[in-house]
């Protein structure tokens, strides 16, 4: 196509592709500028189907500043035609360009490869003298560098073969290294995520027992001294400290500093423009401190408890008991130490 | 205005039917696009000229949560109106008298300097 495409050149090349006469074309395409200029005109926007659509935006006069003299003057408002491409022609364009890129990368990865092979090819000859006339006839497709004693016709079927043996000792040390690289990242991921649930459920469990041996001091410190070991041991699974949990429980589950498993909901809040954890709580419960336990609950869809955005679907938990008095003591200690906890992670 | 009512308008201005319009009008936006999509520009007379403009990359931060994100380089097309769209669409109320008062005012000059020329 032209790169500079005049209203004559389309007019010709309408005409050609369409089957129709130069006058026909040049009607028609007088007739489409007029068109778009009357519906500019009317509606002040005309969309054409497959290219995008014209509209008129109104600029609004606006005061200036002569800078010669400094006198203020305004300069008038007028009505600017813009053009807006259709999605189909963005994504067309887009994926064009995609496209060129992706070309470009295999080559550059093949480069690459190719010049690794070569690094290896240039060792194993140099190590070993035997199998070098081997190799260089594999440097066949790159540089025509070949060993003119190895005859191409007995030594092709081998070629394919060939490749393969020769990576097979320097393949396993490449991923070797990287699956103990992936290992360790692992090890290292899992340790840290275990330590911080075994240390969170540990300090559960210490204000648990803490507040049981304050019960009954005699019968419980032999438990209490237990804590210290299950701190001590982060690599056990958190399964098997679980019976001591149990017992634990009963004492009163909501008081822990652990996450509580709710298990009735009140309707789900939909949060509005600039609304916070804290309102919704003042909302449904009468307390803002209680935004704690709507955060517990929808840790997966909330980052931080300040991560609250217009639009989010949040569940709201249904109280317990021994949750719904506001002014009660250990309530508020647990809302305090929840809300310390929650806004310092 | 739709494409549809954009076709019904050209097919009455060119006297022609509304199959042939659309078929036209097809073939006139794959001729632009692929024009574009070269890399060229498209010039018509008396309306305006589309032409591509490439958009670097470049980084944006969302005013609400701070955060930056990465808008990718694009190529955008874009319209310059030619003047006489332009004034067309200023001067719509203007233009339709205009027109009427120009075209009246030669024709009484020539009367009177025939009528002049006459004496």
């Amino acid at each position: 196509m032209a790169e500079h495409l005049t209203l004559v050149a389309l007019r010709r090349a309408l005409s050609a592709r369409a089957g129709v006469s130069e006058k026909v074309a040049d009607d028609f395409l007088n007739a489409l500028t007029g068109s778009i200029q009357d519906g500019l005109q009317k509606d002040g926007d005309v969309t054409i189907n497959g290219l995008g659509s014209f509209k008129i935006q109104d600029v609004p006069a606006r005061e200036s500043v002569n800078v010669t003299t400094g006198g203020r003057f305004t300069i008038d408002g007028y009505k600017k035609v813009v053009f807006t491409e259709g999605s189909n022609q963005q994504s067309a364009l887009s994926a064009q360009r995609s496209a060129v890129n992706n070309d470009i990368d295999p080559l550059q990865k093949l480069g690459e490869q190719a010049e690794e092979i070569k690094d290896i090819l240039g060792e194993l000859n140099a190590m070993s003298t035997e199998s070098a006339p081997i190799q260089e006839s594999l440097e066949i497709p790159e540089p025509p560098v070949t060993a003119p004693v190895a005859p191409a016709q007995p030594e092709k079927p081998q070629e394919p073969k060939k490749p393969q043996e020769t990576k097979k000792p320097f393949n396993p040390w490449l991923t070797g290294l990287i699956t103990i690289g992936v290992f360790a990242m692992l090890l290292i991921i899992a340790y840290f995520i275990l330590r911080h649930q075994i240390v969170s459920w540990a300090d559960g469990m210490r204000s648990s027992l803490e507040q049981r041996v304050g019960e009954q001091p005699s019968a419980e410190i032999i438990e209490a001294q237990e804590t210290p070991e299950a701190q001590e041991a982060p690599e056990e699974t958190p399964e098997t400290p679980e019976p001591i949990v149990t017992p634990a429980q009963p004492a009163n589950p909501w008081m822990d500093d652990s996450a509580r498993k709710f298990t009735e909901f009140q309707r789900d809040e939909i949060v509005g423009q600039d609304s916070r954890l804290a309102w919704v709580a003042k909302k449904r419960y009468g307390e803002k401190a209680y935004w704690v336990f709507i955060y517990e609950v929808n840790r997966d869809r909330l980052k931080s408890p300040d991560h609250v955005l217009p639009g989010m679907q949040l569940r709201v938990p249904k109280l317990p008991k021994e949750l719904r008095d506001p002014n009660d003591p250990e309530t508020k200690a647990l809302l305090d130490r929840l809300s310390k906890k929650y806004l310092n992670s | 205005m739709t494409n549809k009512d954009l076709i019904q308008s050209v097919s009455q201005k060119a006297a022609l039917t509304k199959q042939a319009t659309e078929q036209l009008l097809h073939h006139t936006v794959q001729i632009i696009t692929e024009t574009l999509k070269d890399g060229g520009d498209v010039k018509i007379q008396h309306f305006g000229s589309l032409s591509v403009s490439a958009h670097k990359a470049r980084t944006v931060t969302n005013p609400r949560n701070g955060k930056k994100t990465e808008v990718p380089a694009k190529q955008v097309w874009t319209f310059k109106a030619n003047d006489r769209l332009k004034n067309a669409v200023n001067e719509e109320r203007v233009e339709s008298r205009k027109p009427k008062a120009e075209s009246t005012k030669p024709k009484t000059e020539s009367k009177k300097s025939q009528t002049t020329k006459s004496k």
